[in-house]
């Protein structure tokens, strides 16, 4: 074996190590590595590639801790996009449809008792713990690359995210309810009521969202690797 | 010391548009390519770390600015990157921008020139 492979294949053994499951990323990294290993050994012909290598520590973090940021970036971005496609296209109506059906909850049971927002609260934390269970099923097909290991982490963002835009609106509305009754300004009062039955009504879409979403983001991600793999596009 | 510094503080704010320059420039370049040839081309006073050059790439690649291509070269795969149609376009207005900046940054530094 020539000294192009023994370095190639070092070279890979290292990216290996470092959990870097996408493609493109490890194809950079591997080339940026490799090209720079090759300059050290160009400039000191006494250097071999291991040697190279260990004189590249640096260098290789720097490499695997950007790579590794751009893919939480990416998996975050994919976590909130569940946030932000509720209010988005056909979605949009489904959110009202449910923030109507809230809306007339709450004129039944009476907008300040309803006990939404104690209801928001443990459903959030039931969906939370629903959806890590389906991640744990998929788990068993799916492999546990850094790609979604990021996604389990983060998991818990877009139901948040929701609850968190529920609670706000709930609490300001609610807030504005009582000004409008003090100024005896009751024909108001539908405009507060149909905010928070609004925010309740995408904060449903996301978790209903979150239940099949983020187990299929998991899937998804085996799936594409499975394939690479497949298809032979290994560094 | 101090002057390296104050240089690398300045060139973080301008590493798009460098990067942007060079591959109008070049056609088509890969990561450790642009990083080699900014510091070549200044004289080794610049030189791109790898925790700053690829987050720009890819975040330029991200605002579609940057489009990649996958080969094979020496028996490794390489990813390269060139300009988009938007990319060509944003170029022009950058470079103007930065000349604009030194022009009126020379005025300040050297004002009897």
């Amino acid at each position: 074996m020539n000294n192009q492979s023994l370095l190639s294949k070092d070279i890979d053994t290292i990216i290996k190590r470092l959990d870097l499951e996408q493609n493109d990323l490890r194809i950079e990294v591997k080339d940026h590595l490799m090209c720079l290993v090759k300059d050290k050994m160009d400039l000191d012909d006494e250097l071999d590639h291991k040697q190279a290598i260990l004189t590249s520590r640096y260098e290789i973090m720097s490499l695997v801790k950007e790579a590794k940021e751009t893919l939480e970036d990416d998996k975050r971005f994919d976590l909130i996009k569940i946030v932000l496609d509720a209010v988005k296209g056909d979605s949009i109506f489904i959110s009202l449809g449910i923030a109507a059906v809230i809306f007339v909850f709450y004129n039944l049971s009476g907008y300040i008792y309803a006990g939404d927002i104690e209801m928001a609260c443990i459903a959030s934390i039931a969906v939370f713990i629903f959806v890590r269970i389906r991640i744990r099923k998929r788990r068993r097909k799916a492999d546990t690359s850094f790609s979604n290991k990021i996604i389990r982490r983060y998991s818990f963002v877009p139901i948040l995210s929701g609850l968190g835009i529920f609670l706000i609106s709930a609490v300001i509305s609610r807030h504005f309810y009582h000004i409008l009754m003090d100024w005896n300004l009751e024909f108001l009062v539908s405009l507060p009521i149909s905010v928070t039955a609004f925010a309740a009504g995408v904060y449903i879409k996301i978790l209903l969202d979150c239940v099949n979403k983020i187990p299929d983001l998991i899937s998804d991600q085996a799936k594409v690797d499975r394939a690479l793999i497949e298809i032979g596009c290994v560094v | 010391m101090y002057i390296h510094h104050m240089n690398s503080k300045l060139f973080r704010g301008s590493l798009d548009t460098i990067i942007l320059k060079l591959l109008k420039d070049n056609g088509r370049m890969y990561g450790y390519e642009i990083s080699k040839i900014v510091k070549a081309k200044s004289e080794g006073n610049f030189s791109i770390t790898e925790g700053s050059l690829y987050p720009a790439l890819h975040k330029l690649e991200r605002k579609g600015l940057l489009e990649t291509d996958i080969e094979k070269v020496d028996n490794r795969m390489r990813k390269y990157y060139k300009l988009s149609e938007k990319g060509k376009g944003a170029v022009k207005v950058e470079v103007e921008e930065m000349k604009s900046f030194i022009a009126s940054l020379s005025l300040i530094v050297n004002p009897n020139n």
